[in-house]
């Protein structure tokens, strides 16, 4: 009875072996071959990302480390052959004045994100350049020194990058002649654009906030909204290629343009301005202007159909505002030309025009103050510097400025997609955004190397390029549709296999051990 | 001024002062050729058609390319947010069709126009596009659907592959054309509303603010039997430019009384006893009432039937703006003009409201039964289900020609959704006489998830007959994510199209009209189930894996063997001791009592 007792209680060896065998393949097939199906059939598909590569093109690295450096050639035209010691010293000069400059930069503003940008001049003879003098005067800055009897002075030339600098026996005697030259560089002709990267005073944010948001892509509407239902109509193709057309040449050197009009009947105001007897006439007062469109009722939408432009261009309006006879005249109070820009849309400017005593058709000479006021509104809506004098010059200061800050926000798109990617672990991430990764990366390579060369224009279109790659990569559809399943979801259609299972496999777990004491 | 003076001053004072002279030939504008006409008619038993046209030419639109300036679209009175549409696609033209409400047409008669500009229940959509290949042509139809979406707050993104045919006889005859392609979808289900009215009226020149445009409301619109609103884009007739033309269209049907009630309590009150119209010939007392027989004294102003006034006249554009009547003798009409001078009345319709300050039609009639002779179309055509089954159906379509000695030719044109699996041997007219009758198949069949299927069927319907066709189809079951919200409200089928070939020899033109749509119910399951499968899938499952551990580990000891183990069993202690306890103390009270 006693041995009987105690073969029940214990089973032999060999069986204890068997059943804890049995046991151990249970917990290796759920391990080595449940669980990896499981994770294979429930995971989301993530490229890997070039994490290392993103973080090397941190943008204050590209600046630190020198990778991107802006050097400016001048060529100088001197009088005479025996004059190269005065190149030399003004290439000292700026080089000093400069340096300063950025310090200055560097202390008032510390969080300027160009600050450490490494900017420079190089003077260069003109003369001994070879081959000689075969230099295009609109796309190299040229500076012709002249000796003159009169006060000194400068001249730049609105029609070219050429700068005159006319000197006296005055600066030479006292030997200031270099001087003369590193400021009128510094303070006149490349001014604007020091003031971008190096500004010497405390920022102010506001001038920023005007701007239209950069684009590759620039749409211009031109609407004529009137407020009655009267015959009207404009000569705006006339007055387009006349007089906007020519800054438009100069615009489409760093961005694709289109452009269209429309005139729409019946716009009327949404509020009603108050009639100022002193000036007989209506006053749109200052606070009427944040509401004076009237988005409801205008047509302004605009929309353009062509594939991905949309995310991909900027939209100015321009609006030509006719009030209706009843509101006529209508000015707006404190302005000189009776116009307005609303910052990152537009510009709107109310003409006062009776149809009855002026007729019905706005030729193109009745347009030239409008279209004048509207230049004036899309330069600073596209944000150009207003110096120097000379065109090319400003276009060309943009042109760098666009570059480097598009070279900026790509780096930030790609870096807030390594965050995104990093902090979401169950975000998919496509093999797209990879591609357009990498094109990013290629592209801003590029355009450094097109930035140290100094190939601006070219630089600037592959910039806009970068910038569009890196939104995509940023934007990609798939990745944004993020996979919503909730956790509890998942525990609660797991629960009912992996509960029992579990329990039985935990209760196995007791019994083996209990055999193997 | 200062900024500017680098582009006017040097480029500009010295061209224009050199184009001086040629802008007097550049001033002179065309005159925008727009046009609008009101057409009131008249119906049997106080109804009235309201028919608004507007139409409108547009410039020429060309294309636009991105690399280079352009600036050749300038819009006048062309609507600039359908300019996209002309200049970035190769969409040559576009009918977009809003409608909502039923058109009984043994009633009222033929649609006006002939039903061009009328749609079936719901939104319709078709467009030509020049296109390489279908696939291209379908590219810039999504392009299209898309845009048209957001421009008209309507459902129009839902339309893709599987709601998009391609008719063949319906509407133009694309074939004499290389490389265009029609494509047509229709969302029955859409309601139409003052959403879709808003973008339509903004469309217009004058904004809804002026001319006839002024009397559409949203609230009058959506209240009648029935309504239609189209847009219709072509290219402009005779024009190599890349000029169009749009008409836009708003077809109403009014209920005259029930609309003047409408005006007088938008709330609907139940009439006092006093105010309620009896028959004096039946027995009516406080408890009974038979109603009259319809009101036969109308009058009424344009202000009754719209709730609004003509509020400016329509300056814009060298086109008319035009409100005519067609009616009886019964009917005395007079336009009624106020102006400076004073209160003038024109008694002859058409009236021209661009000649007048303010405007205002009056319309009186003691006959209201008496209207224009009803112009019946020649073929009626009805469409329902038939069968019961949860699986399978069939569709039976009625064609009646009341007509005692012409024959009629149609076309009759349907789109299935995918899951509506017809069978097309089962097509049948119950006259069996399919050879006289059907002229012309043209049957795609569907693909699933990719193709609806499409019937269009040329035939010939003889004099004095009614011809039923029927076919039966399969009811297929949908993936779960495919089942829309509410899907046992069930599926809107599109309604389908007849269009009715008009005599050539007598001049007549094409006859547009579609039948009702139809709901069809679908098998639909429980939209828990998926979970319900799962879990119960997991426990079966669970059940089986711990049976078959079970059996694998624990150790099997026969009975026997078991028998001396158990009396050291702590359990089985306890429950001896239990029931001897239990017994006892039943004793106790035995032996109590």
């Amino acid at each position: 009875m006693q041995n009987n007792k105690s073969s029940l209680l214990k089973d032999t060896k060999q069986n204890i072996n068997i059943r804890i065998k049995t046991y151990l393949s249970f917990v290796f097939t759920i391990l080595f071959i449940g669980t990896p199906i499981w994770l294979l059939t429930t995971s989301i598909y993530r490229a890997v990302l070039p994490i290392d590569q993103i973080s090397k093109y941190n943008f204050q690295n590209l600046l630190t480390h020198n990778n991107i450096s802006i050097n400016i050639p001048i060529y100088i035209n001197l009088p005479s052959s025996d004059m190269d010691s005065l190149l030399s010293n003004s290439q000292t000069i700026i080089n000093n004045d400069l340096a300063s400059l950025i310090k200055n930069s560097q202390l008032t503003n510390p969080n300027h994100i160009y600050n450490h940008l490494n900017w420079s001049i190089t003077l260069k003879n003109l003369k001994s350049q070879h081959p000689i003098p075969q230099i295009d005067k609109k796309n190299n800055y040229i500076l012709n020194l002249k000796y003159t009897d009169a006060n000194e002075s400068y001249f730049i030339s609105p029609f070219s990058k050429e700068s005159t600098i006319y000197y006296t026996d005055n600066i030479v005697a006292t030997n200031y002649v270099a001087d003369f030259i590193s400021k009128f560089i510094l303070n006149h002709l490349l001014e604007s654009e020091i003031d971008y990267y190096f500004p010497q005073k405390k920022q102010d944010d506001q001038k920023q906030d005007t701007i239209a948001i950069h684009a590759p892509n620039y749409h211009l509407s031109f609407s004529l909204l009137y407020g009655d239902g009267d015959d009207l109509n404009w000569d705006i193709q006339n007055a387009f290629d006349t007089y906007l057309k020519p800054l438009f040449n100069h615009l489409s050197s760093f961005t694709n343009l289109t452009v269209n009009s429309q005139i729409q009947f019946y716009s009327q105001l949404s509020f009603e301005p108050t009639f100022d007897l002193s000036k007989n006439a209506y006053i749109l007062k200052q606070s009427d202007i944040a509401t004076f469109i009237n988005h409801d009722d205008w047509n302004l939408d605009n929309s353009l159909i062509s594939s991905n432009s949309q995310s991909h261009t900027s939209f100015i309006n321009l609006i030509l505002y006719i009030p209706s006879k009843t509101y006529s005249p209508l000015l707006i109070q404190n302005s000189t030309s009776n116009s307005f820009i609303i910052p990152q849309y537009g510009a709107v400017k109310i003409l006062n025009w009776n149809t009855t005593q002026n007729g019905p058709n706005l030729s193109k000479l009745d347009l030239l103050p409008v279209m004048e006021i509207f230049t004036s509104h899309i330069i600073t809506l596209f944000g150009l510097p207003k110096l120097p004098k000379s065109p090319y010059i400003r276009f060309d200061i943009l042109t760098r400025f666009l570059s480097i800050q598009n070279i900026f926000k790509s780096i930030n798109n790609l870096s807030s997609l390594m965050n995104l990617s990093q902090s979401l672990k169950n975000i998919a991430i496509p093999d797209k955004t990879l591609y357009h990764v990498q094109q990013t990366l290629n592209l801003i390579d590029k355009t450094i190397s097109y930035l140290n060369n100094g190939n601006w224009s070219i630089g600037c279109k592959t910039s806009n390029e970068a910038l569009v790659q890196s939104d995509s990569a940023f934007f990609e559809k798939e990745m944004v549709q993020q996979v919503y399943f909730p956790e509890e979801h998942k525990f609660a259609v797991y629960s009912p296999l992996l509960g029992p299972a579990l329990t039985i496999l935990f209760i196995g777990l007791i019994r083996v051990l209990q055999d193997f004491r | 001024m200062d900024l500017l003076y680098w582009n006017i001053s040097n480029f500009v004072v010295l061209v224009t002062s050199l184009f001086q002279l040629n802008f007097i030939v550049a001033s002179c504008f065309d005159k925008f050729p727009a046009e609008e006409k009101l057409v009131l008619t008249p119906l049997p038993t106080n109804y009235l058609l309201a028919s608004f046209m507007f139409e409108l030419d547009s410039h020429s639109i060309k294309k636009i390319e991105l690399d280079e300036i352009t600036n050749d679209s300038n819009y006048q009175a062309f609507p600039k947010v359908l300019g996209p549409i002309f200049e970035s696609t190769n969409v040559t033209e576009l009918h977009l069709k809003f409608a909502r409400g039923y058109w009984d047409a043994e009633k009222w008669g033929k649609l006006p126009n002939n039903g061009e500009f009328s749609g079936g229940t719901g939104v319709e959509l078709w467009s030509t596009i020049d296109a390489n290949s279908e696939e291209e042509a379908f590219a810039q139809w999504e392009i299209l659907v898309n845009y048209l979406s957001g421009l008209f707050c309507a459902s129009m993104n839902f339309i893709d592959k599987t709601t998009t045919t391609y008719p063949q006889k319906l509407f133009e005859d694309t074939s004499k054309y290389e490389n265009r392609y029609l494509l047509r979808s229709v969302l029955p289900k859409e309601p139409v509303c003052t959403e879709n009215l808003t973008p339509f009226l903004r469309l217009l020149p004058t904004k809804g603010k002026a001319g006839i445009s002024s009397l559409l409301d949203g609230h009058q619109l959506f209240y009648s039997p029935w309504h239609s609103m189209s847009i219709d884009i072509k290219p402009k007739l005779n024009s190599s430019k890349g000029e169009l033309h749009m008409s836009q269209h708003i077809d109403q049907l009014i209920n005259i009384p029930s609309t003047f009630e409408y005006f007088r309590s938008p709330i609907p009150k139940p009439v006092s006893g006093d105010a309620l119209r009896c028959d004096d010939n039946k027995r009516h007392d406080l408890y009974y009432c038979f109603p009259k027989e319809s009101i036969n004294n109308l009058s009424y102003e344009l202000k009754d039937l719209f709730g609004k006034e003509i509020e400016n006249r329509l300056l814009i554009g060298k086109g008319k703006s035009e409100i005519c009547f067609d009616s009886t003798e019964e009917w005395k009409i007079s336009g009624v003009t106020e102006t400076i001078e004073g209160i003038s009345i024109n008694k002859e319709p058409p009236f021209d409201i661009n000649l007048s300050d303010k405007f205002n039609v009056k319309i009186e009639t003691s006959q209201s039964g008496k209207v224009k002779k009803i112009d019946y179309p020649n073929i009626f055509v009805s469409r329902s289900f038939t069968g019961y089954r949860e699986d399978s159906g069939g569709i039976r379509i009625v064609f009646k020609n009341p007509s005692l000695e012409r024959a009629v030719r149609l076309v009759y044109f349907e789109s299935l959704p995918w899951y509506m699996r017809i069978y097309l041997h089962t097509l049948e007219l119950i006259e069996r006489l399919e050879n006289l009758i059907i002229k012309e198949v043209y049957f795609q069949p569907s693909v699933d998830r990719k193709r609806p299927g499409q019937i269009e069927l040329e035939l010939i319907i003889p004099p004095n007959s009614i011809i039923s066709m029927n076919y039966k189809f399969d009811k297929s079951l949908l993936l779960y994510s495919e089942y829309p919200p509410d899907a046992n409200h069930g599926f809107e089928l599109d309604p389908s199209v007849v269009k009715v070939i008009g005599d050539s020899s007598r001049s007549e033109k094409d006859y547009f009209f579609r039948t009702t749509s139809l709901l069809l119910s679908l098998p639909t399951p429980d939209f828990s189930m998926p979970y319900n499968v799962i879990i119960f899938t997991s426990t079966v499952m669970a059940l089986t894996y711990g049976t078959i551990f079970n059996l694998l580990i624990k150790r099997l000891i026969n009975e026997e063997e078991t028998e001396g183990n158990s009396k050291n069993n702590i359990l089985k202690r306890l429950k001896q001791k239990f029931l001897v306890k239990l017994k006892s103390t039943i004793q106790k009270n035995k032996s109590q009592q």
